[in-house]
């Protein structure tokens, strides 16, 4: 069956049988290489559903949104937004059942100019969570073929302290502070962010180089052992800052220092709220 | 570089034992540079990264985080906790480029007065090499 149409299916069914009253998915907008998130509200709404490579954002954004008001939310995810929706399952925010996961394969999404495929997608290694997904379009054995890439980050790790900090000196007044990338990313939910607040004011909120590295180090460091290296954050940057660079090292540490890949078991705690008592580092004397 | 340019060090020490044993160099009068200025925190979990970061945002030229060793916290685990965020932090740090001998944590007992002088001896001279943080002033 054609994928858009399986999509369409499952969801009517949901709305019928009354196990969801939102639908979190994507819709063609107004040129064909646009898709745009659509929360479907009935059985009508479904029929607007597709999937296709442009479908690049995290959904599991809109669930936070949403949760509130609506007890029961079906989604559709990729694999990196499935890995999302667990972490935000480890941190209680809902429960396995208010939620029903539509889980779809993934060949990787692409820019909207001349199709080049998002870096991200090009290095993702396809980990899919177990028991989490209720349904799944396509054949998901599929995936597991999928080569895993690598971050490539050997490179930029051997440069000297003055040539990173020059390369980050220069990526980092680029930020405007607009703060796309905690819009877009799922795990930004915090009701009122640092950054908001004014009494004491932890984050400078200026444009100045010094306070932009701050804000930077600070959001990644709240993501630690959270996130699951989506990409969203690289996608919504208005001026091209390499955030994806960041989440990478980031991905990198956590998986070398606690072996931990965010997002792939359900079962797992996040490492940053445990510890071991012989947890290794060279650094502290 | 101006000229007698001093760092400034900030040392964010754990009640119970760093700041005890920063207390009893202290009352034994040993001799360490007096660049550190002293913030005591109940336990080296408080030490938020957004502290370390605001520091050096502020101005700071180094920054010292001690904590009682690894066993011997006075609320069981807080140091092991603070461990695993500063490891994180720390790769995050190199990783942005900022100099790793700007930031230095450290193990210290109530009775290691001693380690305490001589820690801050060897973080003053290697913040004094790096120069300050803020290239213009």
């Amino acid at each position: 069956m054609d994928r858009n149409k399986e999509i369409q299916e499952i969801v009517r069914k949901l709305f019928a049988e009354k196990k969801i009253d939102l639908f979190i998915g994507f819709k063609k907008f107004r040129t064909s290489d646009i898709s745009h998130p659509f929360i479907a509200k009935s059985e009508a709404d479904a029929d607007k559903l597709i999937f296709d490579e442009y479908c690049y954002n995290n959904l599991a954004k809109f669930i936070m949104s949403y949760k509130k008001f609506y007890p029961k939310i079906g989604i559709l995810a990729k694999p990196c937004d499935i890995r999302a929706v667990v972490v935000l399952m480890q941190e209680h925010q809902f429960s396995k059942e208010e939620v029903v996961v539509v889980g779809i394969n993934c060949e990787g999404m692409v820019k909207r100019n001349g199709k080049e495929q998002f870096f991200k997608c090009r290095i993702c290694r396809p980990v899919i969570p177990e028991n989490v997904a209720d349904f799944w379009v396509g054949d998901k054995s599929e995936m597991a073929k999928k080569e895993p890439g690598c971050a490539e980050l050997e490179e930029f790790e051997k440069l000297s302290n003055e040539e990173k900090n020059e390369y980050w000196e220069q990526e980092f007044s680029k930020c405007i502070r607009c703060y796309a990338c905690r819009k877009v990313c799922p795990f930004c939910y915090c009701e009122e962010c640092i950054v908001e607040k004014n009494q004491p004011q932890w984050i400078d909120k200026s444009m100045d180089t010094v306070n932009n590295r701050q804000y930077h180090l600070m959001w990644i460091m709240h993501l630690a052992g959270r996130c699951v290296n989506c990409g969203a954050c690289e996608r919504a940057c208005v001026v091209d800052i390499p955030l994806g660079k960041i989440t990478d090292k980031l991905e990198k540490s956590v998986k070398e220092r606690f072996d931990y890949t965010s997002g792939e078991d359900l079962n797992k705690l996040p490492p940053i709220g445990l510890f071991k008592p012989d947890d290794k580092e060279n650094f502290i004397k | 570089m101006a000229e007698n340019w001093e760092p400034k060090i900030i040392a964010f020490l754990c009640n119970w034992c760093s700041y005890a044993g920063a207390d009893l160099a202290g009352t034994s009068r040993m001799k360490y540079p007096a660049n550190v200025r002293i913030v005591r925190v109940p336990c080296s979990a408080r030490v938020d990264p957004l502290f370390i970061t605001k520091s050096l945002a502020e101005g700071y030229d180094g920054v010292i985080v001690a904590g009682c060793h690894p066993g011997d916290c006075h609320y069981t685990s807080g140091n092991y906790h603070a461990r695993r965020k500063f490891m994180v932090l720390n790769d995050m740090l190199e990783f942005t480029g900022v100099d790793a001998s700007r930031v230095h944590f450290a193990w210290v007992s109530a009775a290691e007065g001693k380690k305490w002088s001589e820690f801050v001896k060897t973080v003053t001279d290697a913040i004094l090499s790096l120069g300050p943080v803020r290239k213009e002033k």
